[in-house]
Parts: structure tokens; C-alpha cells; sequence
């Protein structure tokens, strides 16, 4: 007869190893990975050992001389990157950082302390490049580099989402995202990455956005919500495309013109931009903001993000300004200037509508809309009705890259006043610079990695169902479209009665118009507050 | 005295065991961070597990209310239900209660003034609750799924739409 275990017996099952790092091997299960690479999006780009395989499988299918290539690749990184060099020595195992990853607190898995993380690389780094980690080995924290230790890498590199909290706490600055960077920049050197990254990589080498949409259909899609635009308002607004001469380039994360919530963030732009007269042009080329090339290599990043540039030239605009996205700002804000510029054919932006000029994009010539939005309500270019949204209890998400990483934290909160009259704050260690990721960032929104998402969110939602039960807060806002994509799904999960908002949708809500019939919903068909009776009538 | 009123007397007790064993699930770094970190937004899990793990308590030794019960077990499983447990493993935490409380009321069951009979009674009672434990986690796991559907549903429903596949909802 099977032994049935008693119940003092069950309370000594640890689902958690109980054992030091280097001995706790890596177990991949559903659920806490992303399906690899498949052969024919590596092939598109020209990605390292295209192949079939899967993390489960014993045998990884890695080139014969897989370790000089890991070996050499880590090599010329030191070699290129200073702070590279300098984190892998600065170090002193404070511990500072160790429980600030929302992935370690969600999940308690040791491994999932930045410090720990970062100690995979840096572990093979004493053994194969310091004299100390050569001759003493373990005794330092050295080991050799196995197929093992990939496989840790890959499971850990993908378990971040390169947010960069922890460096915020840590005395020395070190930045684990760069240990993740160069982490997964090795691995796809063996051809070691992930589908979700490398899809929208390759789709967006072919045909511009992630989706993989042709120029009609991304046009096509963009009329759709015009005619729902002028279902709300009765206003027609007529964008154009690929139009030279306009004064203003648009660029935005392909995620708002096919993903719901994004979608009403979009039409948000285009009410925002028609209201104001704006000169400016989509471009069915460069249709994508986002960039997952940035979660595969430096040199990937540059290949995907060159066509901004590329196509601001051909079509012979001042500036451009950019929509709501996250990650699409870390690469223009840190790194485009210096990959893919100078920008010297462009402008230093200026408003056309205040006479503002942006000197703090003096080398990109590319804005944020936030801070461009921000400038109109502050020079009073903008009639807003905040009532139209008080139906909503709102709070606002720092995304990562926009707040830690480009220091983006008062512009969307003054908007947000100004288009809303219940705004509330989540608590102060969860905001602003210390904001918790979303956890689904860096490429890891795929739905094969629901739990581990759901365990990296978690103390993103903790401090929405504080808000939500102190205050009744029912919307969540913020300026990032895998933020749009991937929060109402941890909404669903954690703190279901709360609604994900873009913030131009906010405002879309908030725009009276000129010559708009009599509002009587929200973007998305909902009666407005006070005109849930119109409606009925309508039925 | 009844039973109850025994175990309300161990109350403070029983919460602080029952939570050490939820936490000694998890590696020892976690436990100490669990058991250190007093700023609920610092320490989320921890903290969760402290509220839940007493108020659970509550409830179970007064009312015993399933409909009370659920969404103060939910505090709990819903967290467990995404780590890296199997169910067993998830749910074990709830059946370990009995032999704290046995040992928690060591006393008096020695001296009579609890019998055997009170501890098979709260013995069926925990598993009522252990029952009821599998529900919510069975739901939690459901939820997982359906956020899933969910999410790649809206990731192109305006495609499909506009391409007149679905009727807008
Ligand atoms: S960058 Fe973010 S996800 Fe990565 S280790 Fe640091 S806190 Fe965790
Ligand atoms: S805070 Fe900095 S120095 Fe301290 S352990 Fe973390 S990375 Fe190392």
C-alpha cells in the first residue's frame, strides 16, 4: 500500500531548496522560463546557431566550441565596457540590494538577489580572468564555466527585467541590468534566447513593428480609430502618413495601435495632436518605438532603432516626439545619440504651439509627449475638463525605464492633475525612483511565464491593493506600452477591480474639443459621470 | 472550559508557530527577510503571510465561517499558487496546524482538562479548512489560466476586429 505521509511529515516538504547556490541546480518547469528562439527569427537577423531546442531538453544543441565563444565574447565585453570591468570588482557582497528585486521578493529564490545574479557571471569571471579565482577556486567564489552554469544563465538573465532598482540601493552604484545585458548578449552569442525577444526582433527587421504589420494595415488600423473617435466627439480627424516636409515625426510602441488598453492611448494622440494643429506625420516605416533588440545585444539595438533616424532624414522633419513607452526611452534617452547620431539634420525641438524649446533633447531632437503635453497645459494651450474623468480613482505606475532611467517623474504626475481630479499616490518606497517594476519588462510579457510575471509583479500590485482599499482607487495609470500590455493582467490576478489606463487616454477623456458634439462616454464607450442616463436612452 | 476557549488562551502562540512554519518553506535568506523587514511594501510576502496566517486564525477559532475563511485563505494560496510549489507543497502549511495546536495545549491534555475526543473534533476541523484551502487554490490556478487567455485576447482583438473576424464586444 502507497505510505500516505502524515501531517508532520508534510510540514518538512520545502518547495524551495534549502541548499548554497553554487549546489542548487536549475530546474526548469512551466511556467518559469520563455520558449527559446525559434531557427527561422534567428536566421532573419542573422542571430548565432538557429536551431530547434528547448530548456528542458538534456542537450542544448550548442556549437562545439561553445565555451571560447562565451570565453572570448566575455573578454572583448571587459575589454569594451569600463563599468563592466569596474562591477566585476567593486563588490563587496553587502547585501545592500539583495532583497530589492521585485523578482526575489515575489518569488523568494535566492538566485533572484541582484547580488546573486550578478554573482553567475561574475563567478566565472574570478575563475577564467583573476589570478586569486585561478588558483583558489571555490574558496572565492570562482567555478568553472559548464554547460550548467549556461543553463543557470539563461534561466536567471531571463528571470530580470533589467529595471534597475537594486542599483539604486547599492553603495558602489553597480547596475546589475548591465550584468543582465551582457549576460543575455553572451548567450546569443551560442544562440541562446528567447522567442518573445527574438520574434518581435526579427518582425520588426522585416517589416517594421513587432507584430509584423504591413504599412496598409498599421494605416488601416489608425483610421478604425478614427471612426471611433468620431463616434465619441463627432470631431474627423485626418492623420497623414509618410507625408515629407511635416514638421514632426511620430513615433510610438506598435503595441498602441493594436493592443487594448494602448489603443485608447492612441486615440488620445490623435485628438491631442488634431486639437492643437500639430504638423506631424506617422510613418508606416519607422512603425514601431519599441526596441527588443536592446534585450538581445548593443548591436542589435542600434540595427532596430537606426530607421528613427533614418527616416526623419528621408522625410525631412524638425524634430520627433515619441509616445508612451518605456524601454523605447532607455534606448533613446542612454543610447541613441551615441549609436545612431549625431542627429545634425534635425532641430533642437521647440513647440511650435508654446514657442518652448526642449534643450534637454538638444543631441536626440526627439521629446517624450509627456513633458510635450506638460508644456501645452502649462502654457494654457489646452481646455480640459477633469470632471469627464471623475468616474476614476486614479494612481500612477513609475515605469522603470522612464522614472530610474531617464529621471522622468514630474511630468506625468502634473499632467495627471491636470486631466483628473482624484489622483493618489502609492506609498513612497514603491514610487518614483523606487518604483517596483511591473515585472513583465525587458521582453518577458509572453504568456508561457505567467507564474514567474505574476510572482515579479507582486509588489507592483501589493501597493495597488493598498491604494485600491484605502482609497477606492479603481484605475492605474501610467506612460509605458508593455506596462499597458502587462498590468491588466496583473490587475486581474492580484487586484482585480482595478482598470489600466494610458495616460493620453486620460487626457483624450479630458480634451473638449473644438466644435465636438455633446460628450456623453469615455474612449471606450463608457458613460461619462452624470450621463449614464443618456445612455439608456440610446438602448 | 471548551476547547475554544483553550486554544483563544494559546491564540498569540499558535499564529506565531503557524506563520514560522509558512516561512520555514521558503530558503533561510527569505525566512530572515520574512521575519526582519517590518515595511509591508519592503517585505510583501512576509507581511501578507503575517496578516493572513492571524487573521485566519481568528476566524477559525471563532465563527468558522467558510465564506469568511476564503478570502483570508486566498491572502495566502494565491501568493503560493505562482511560486515554485507543487499543490501538495502549497497547501501543506494548512494541516500543519494540528500538531501545533496539540502541542500548544500539551498541558492540558495532560491534565484532563482537554481530552482526546476535543482534539479529534478540531482534527476534522482542519481538515474542513484544508478542504476548503484546495478550493481557493484550485481557483487561483484557473485564474492564472484565464488571465492568459485573457491577455492574448486584447493583444490583437483590434485586429481582429478590424479584419471582421470578431464583432467588437
Ligand atoms: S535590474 Fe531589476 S530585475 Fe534585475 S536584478 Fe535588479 S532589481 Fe532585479
Ligand atoms: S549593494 Fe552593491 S556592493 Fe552591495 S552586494 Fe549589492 S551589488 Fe554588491
Amino acid at each position: 500500500m502507497a505510505k500516505v505521509p502524515k501531517p508532520n511529515e508534510l510540514e518538512l516538504e520545502h518547495g524551495m531548496p534549502q541548499t548554497g547556490w553554487m549546489d542548487t541546480p536549475t530546474i526548469f518547469r512551466p511556467g518559469n522560463f520563455s520558449y527559446p528562439g525559434k531557427a527561422k527569427n534567428l536566421k532573419v537577423v542573422g542571430l548565432a546557431n538557429p536551431r530547434e531546442w528547448s530548456p528542458n531538453d538534456a542537450d542544448w544543441k550548442l556549437p562545439a566550441d561553445w565555451k571560447n565563444i562565451l570565453l572570448e565574447g566575455l573578454r572583448e565585453r571587459l575589454d569594451k565596457y569600463r563599468t563592466l570591468k569596474v562591477y566585476m570588482d567593486i563588490c563587496v557582497r553587502c547585501g545592500a540590494c539583495a532583497d530589492k528585486c521585485h523578482f526575489y521578493l515575489g518569488s523568494g529564490d535566492p538566485k533572484n538577489m541582484p547580488v546573486l545574479r550578478a554573482e553567475l557571471l561574475r563567478s566565472v569571471y574570478r575563475k577564467e580572468f583573476t589570478l586569486a579565482g585561478k588558483i583558489m577556486g571555490k574558496m572565492v567564489g570562482a567555478r568553472d564555466l559548464t554547460e550548467d552554469v549556461v543553463k543557470e544563465w539563461f534561466m536567471y538573465f531571463f528571470q530580470c527585467t533589467e529595471c534597475r532598482r537594486c542599483s539604486l540601493f547599492c553603495p558602489y552604484g553597480i547596475d546589475t541590468a548591465e550584468f543582465t545585458i551582457i549576460g543575455r548578449e553572451l548567450l546569443n552569442l551560442i544562440g541562446c534566447n528567447i522567442d518573445w525577444i527574438a520574434g518581435p526582433v526579427a518582425n520588426c527587421y522585416q517589416t517594421g513593428n513587432h507584430l509584423g504589420i504591413q504599412p496598409h494595415a498599421f494605416k488601416d488600423m489608425i483610421d478604425f480609430f478614427v471612426d471611433e473617435i468620431e463616434a465619441v466627439n463627432g470631431i474627423r480627424i485626418e492623420p497623414t502618413f509618410n507625408r515629407k516636409g511635416a514638421e514632426v515625426l511620430f513615433v510610438t510602441p506598435s503595441g498602441d495601435v493594436f493592443a487594448d488598453p494602448g489603443t485608447y492611448t492612441l486615440m488620445g494622440y490623435l485628438m491631442l495632436f488634431h486639437e492643437i494643429g500639430l504638423d506631424y506625420t506617422w510613418s508606416t516605416y519607422a512603425s514601431e518605438g519599441g526596441n527588443f533588440g536592446f534585450f538581445t545585444s548593443h548591436e542589435m539595438m542600434k540595427r532596430l532603432n537606426s530607421k528613427i533616424y533614418a527616416e526623419a532624414k528621408r522625410l525631412g522633419v524638425k524634430y520627433i516626439i515619441g509616445g508612451e513607452c518605456g524601454h523605447m526611452w532607455r534606448v533613446i534617452n542612454q543610447y541613441m545619440d551615441t549609436v545612431n547620431g549625431p542627429a545634425d539634420f534635425l532641430e533642437v525641438p521647440k513647440s511650435s504651439i508654446t514657442g518652448t524649446t526642449f534643450h534637454n533633447a538638444a543631441s536626440t531632437k526627439m521629446i517624450h509627449l509627456v513633458e510635450f503635453t506638460a508644456d501645452l497645459i502649462k502654457n494654457g494651450k489646452l481646455k480640459l475638463d477633469a470632471t469627464r474623468n471623475d468616474h476614476l480613482k486614479v494612481t500612477y505606475h513609475d515605469s522603470c525605464n522612464t522614472a530610474r532611467g531617464m529621471g522622468f517623474l514630474d511630468e506625468p504626475r502634473y499632467v495627471l492633475n491636470s486631466v483628473c481630479n482624484n489622483f493618489y499616490e502609492m506609498p513612497p518606497n514603491t514610487i518614483r525612483e523606487q518604483t517596483f517594476c511591473c515585472g513583465s519588462g525587458s521582453g518577458l510579457n509572453n504568456d508561457e511565464f505567467m507564474e514567474m510575471r505574476m510572482r515579479g509583479g507582486l509588489p507592483r500590485a501589493n501597493a495597488v491593493r493598498h491604494v485600491h482599499e484605502k482609497f477606492g482607487v479603481n484605475a492605474l495609470s501610467c506612460i509605458c506600452a508593455i506596462d499597458r500590455a502587462a498590468l491588466p493582467t496583473l490587475m486581474n490576478y492580484w487586484v482585480p477591480d482595478v482598470t489600466v489606463y494610458g495616460l493620453h487616454e486620460l487626457v483624450g477623456n479630458a480634451l473638449v474639443m473644438e466644435g465636438e458634439t455633446e460628450r456623453t462616454t469615455d474612449l471606450r464607450g463608457e458613460p461619462l459621470p452624470g450621463m449614464e442616463d443618456s445612455e439608456n436612452e440610446d438602448i | 472550559m471548551t476547547l475554544e476557549q483553550h486554544l483563544s488562551k494559546h491564540k498569540e502562540k499558535i499564529v506565531g508557530k503557524w506563520f514560522d512554519l509558512l516561512a520555514g518553506t521558503y530558503p533561510p535568506e527569505t525566512v530572515r527577510l520574512f521575519n526582519t523587514q517590518s515595511d509591508p511594501f519592503a517585505n510583501p510576502v512576509g507581511h501578507t503571510f503575517r496578516t493572513a496566517i492571524g487573521e485566519i486564525i481568528e476566524e477559525f477559532f471563532g465563527l468558522n465561517r467558510p465564506e469568511a475563511l476564503t478570502p483570508l485563505l486566498d491572502k495566502v494560496i494565491r501568493v503560493r499558487a505562482v511560486q515554485r510549489f507543487s499543490p501538495s507543497e502549497a497547501l501543506s502549511f494548512v494541516f500543519g496546524l494540528k500538531p501545533i495546536v496539540e502541542e500548544a495545549l500539551e498541558e492540558e491534555l495532560a491534565e484532563g482538562e482537554a481530552g482526546t475526543e476535543d482534539l479529534r473534533e478540531f482534527e476534522r476541523k482542519v481538515q474542513g479548512l484544508g478542504l476548503l484551502a484546495f478550493d481557493v487554490y484550485v481557483r487561483c490556478r484557473e485564474n492564472l489560466y484565464e488571465i492568459k487567455v485573457e491577455e492574448i485576447k486584447s493583444n490583437t482583438r483590434r485586429l481582429l476586429e478590424r479584419a471582421q473576424l470578431i464583432v467588437g464586444e
